[in-house]
């Protein structure tokens, strides 16, 4: 807030100066019986206004020393409690990551057992064991893939395990076999591919990243059956792979293509 | 998080898998079927079916290297201008009898032959009364099955009716005689695949023996037709290729009927 008494101080000479000074000057200048100079209605106004000042900040110190929530008592109070939110929001996070950990070790466990059931079960207990890992979620989708590239039964088993993952995991279970589906290190076999076009349209992975990997893995398969150098290169890059597998992932990438309402020619 | 109306889901697939599987019978896996590029041959058991279960004719491993022995033969003789003819593997598959053709799914015929596997072979004795037996062996040829349309049947079966209870070496000599079914099936499951993997030196004079053999079967006159046609397109290939066995001297004519040409010049 502007104050005019304030301002007229510090734009002028110090206080006790001014109240020495002025009155002799205006004296000597008249020679007459002293009157009521303006320099002295200066300085008993700028004295009040000193008072008023002086006044208004001691009020406002008693004032603010009054609300509840300066006081000493309650800060030490409040920043025991924030201390304490802080350790029971820190131990509870800590202890759920542990549980998270310790539930992962087991489920690793379980999944051992079922995986071994899908691999040396007959067709129906490997197939009950896929769709029974399924029930842990994203972390069963890994060793399911791998599973494709083994025997038909096991095969089969981990595609109709994957197939139920759609129905709860689709995200993950996309963009996993999207990224199977772009190797190109010989990592998975041709049957395997193939399997996995297969799911893609059975688990409705229309995202836009899996139409792309799709479409190139469509270009890749276009060059393998129409040259010997496009076969050569399909050869180098996907594992087991022949002309049959070549005619047979055209195939399955026909009806993946029709199932997702995909517009491609070979 | 699973939603509510997916874990009803989950549970209900759970459920119907758990409560089909005591009534299906269990089916042995086979190794060795995934991985190469060889082409493979499954052999299952031979078993006598009684009422109260079954049990193996004979050995296994002795099956194995009969059917291996009897169809090497049949493919060296066949192949012999071929210059370097695709492997066949021979997998003994212990335990595994499957219970009918309803088991070879479309999913699991086309994965088969994804895995270059071209036949599976397995065989069951009935006892008829008496000491009369009935032998039925059943083939399936994978990529004959997996061809686009129109399909043949690539699931056959011969039936034999024997007076007495047979030997397992009876049980081997039928299963493998030169002049069984075997490797009329062989040939043809072996040429389609060939034919598939684009070996045209390969795939044409082994569907012409096939062609050859059918045709004194009067009940798989379709199959032979189907062998004749693909072998006649593999015939124009090898002409188009211009391979060095002489195929590119033939006319178009001749091409078009490739097994009449190659088994009368």
């Amino acid at each position: 807030m502007a104050d005019p008494p304030n301002s007229a101080v510090i734009g002028s000479r110090p206080v006790a100066e001014s109240l020495a000074v002025e009155p002799s000057k205006e004296t000597s200048s008249t020679g007459g019986a002293p009157k009521e100079s303006p320099a002295g209605f200066d300085a008993a106004l700028e004295l009040s206004a000193i008072y008023d000042r002086v006044r208004k900040l001691e009020i406002g110190a008693k004032e603010s020393k009054d609300h509840w929530y300066s006081s000493q008592l309650f800060s030490s109070v409040l920043s025991g409690v924030i201390l304490a939110a802080f350790g029971f929001f820190l131990t509870g996070r800590l202890e759920q990551a542990a549980k998270e950990r310790e539930l992962n070790i087991q489920s690793a466990k379980d999944m051992q057992e079922l995986l071994v059931k899908i691999s040396t079960g007959s067709r129906d207990e490997a197939e009950a064991a896929a769709v029974s890992l399924t029930t842990y979620g994203p972390y069963s989708i890994p060793p399911l893939i791998e599973n494709l590239q083994y025997g038909p039964e096991r095969a089969l088993a981990a595609e109709r395990g994957l197939q139920a993952l759609a129905l709860t995991d689709a995200g993950d279970l996309c963009s996993n076999l999207g990224t199977v589906l772009e190797n190109r290190t010989q990592r998975y076999t041709a049957a395997s591919h193939t399997a996995v076009i297969r799911i893609l349209g059975a688990a409705d992975c229309k995202g836009q990243p899996q139409i792309q990997i799709l479409r190139a893995y469509a270009d890749f398969i276009k060059r393998a059956d129409a040259s010997g150098p496009g076969l050569i290169q399909y050869q180098q890059t996907v594992r087991d792979a022949t002309a049959s597998n070549v005619t047979q992932a055209k195939q399955e990438l026909t009806n993946t293509f029709r199932l997702l309402h995909v517009d491609y020619a070979f | 998080m699973l939603t509510m109306r997916s874990r009803f889901a989950i549970c209900g697939v759970m459920a119907t898998v758990f409560a089909a599987a005591p009534f299906c019978t269990a089916q042995t896996q086979c190794s060795g079927v995934s991985g190469g590029t060889n082409y493979k041959v499954l052999v299952d058991e031979v078993e006598f079916a009684t009422a109260t279960g079954s049990h193996p004719a004979l050995s296994l491993e002795l099956l194995q290297s009969s059917v291996e022995g009897a169809l090497e033969k049949v493919r060296r003789v066949v192949l012999t201008r071929t210059v370097s003819p695709a492997s066949v593997v021979y997998l003994p598959c212990t335990g595994r009898h499957p219970q009918g053709v309803s088991e070879f799914t479309d999913t699991y015929v086309r994965t088969m032959s994804a895995n270059h596997a071209i036949l599976e072979l397995w065989g069951t004795l009935f006892p008829l009364g008496g000491d009369q037996h009935t032998f039925d062996i059943h083939y399936v040829m994978f990529p004959v099955s997996s061809v686009t349309a129109p399909p043949p049947s690539g699931i056959a079966t011969t039936q034999k009716t024997m007076a007495s209870k047979p030997t397992p070496l009876q049980v081997k000599d039928y299963f493998v005689d030169a002049r069984s079914d075997l490797p009329a099936y062989f040939t043809l499951a072996a040429g389609v695949q060939a034919y598939s993997d684009h070996k045209w030196d390969e795939a044409a004079p082994l569907l012409c023996e096939a062609r050859t053999r059918l045709k004194r079967k009067p009940e798989q006159q379709d199959l032979m037709k189907f062998a004749d046609q693909l072998a006649s397109k593999a015939g124009a290939e090898l002409r188009k290729s211009g391979d060095p066995a002489g195929t590119s001297l033939m006319s178009e004519a001749q091409a078009q009927d490739y097994c009449t040409f190659a088994t009368t010049r």
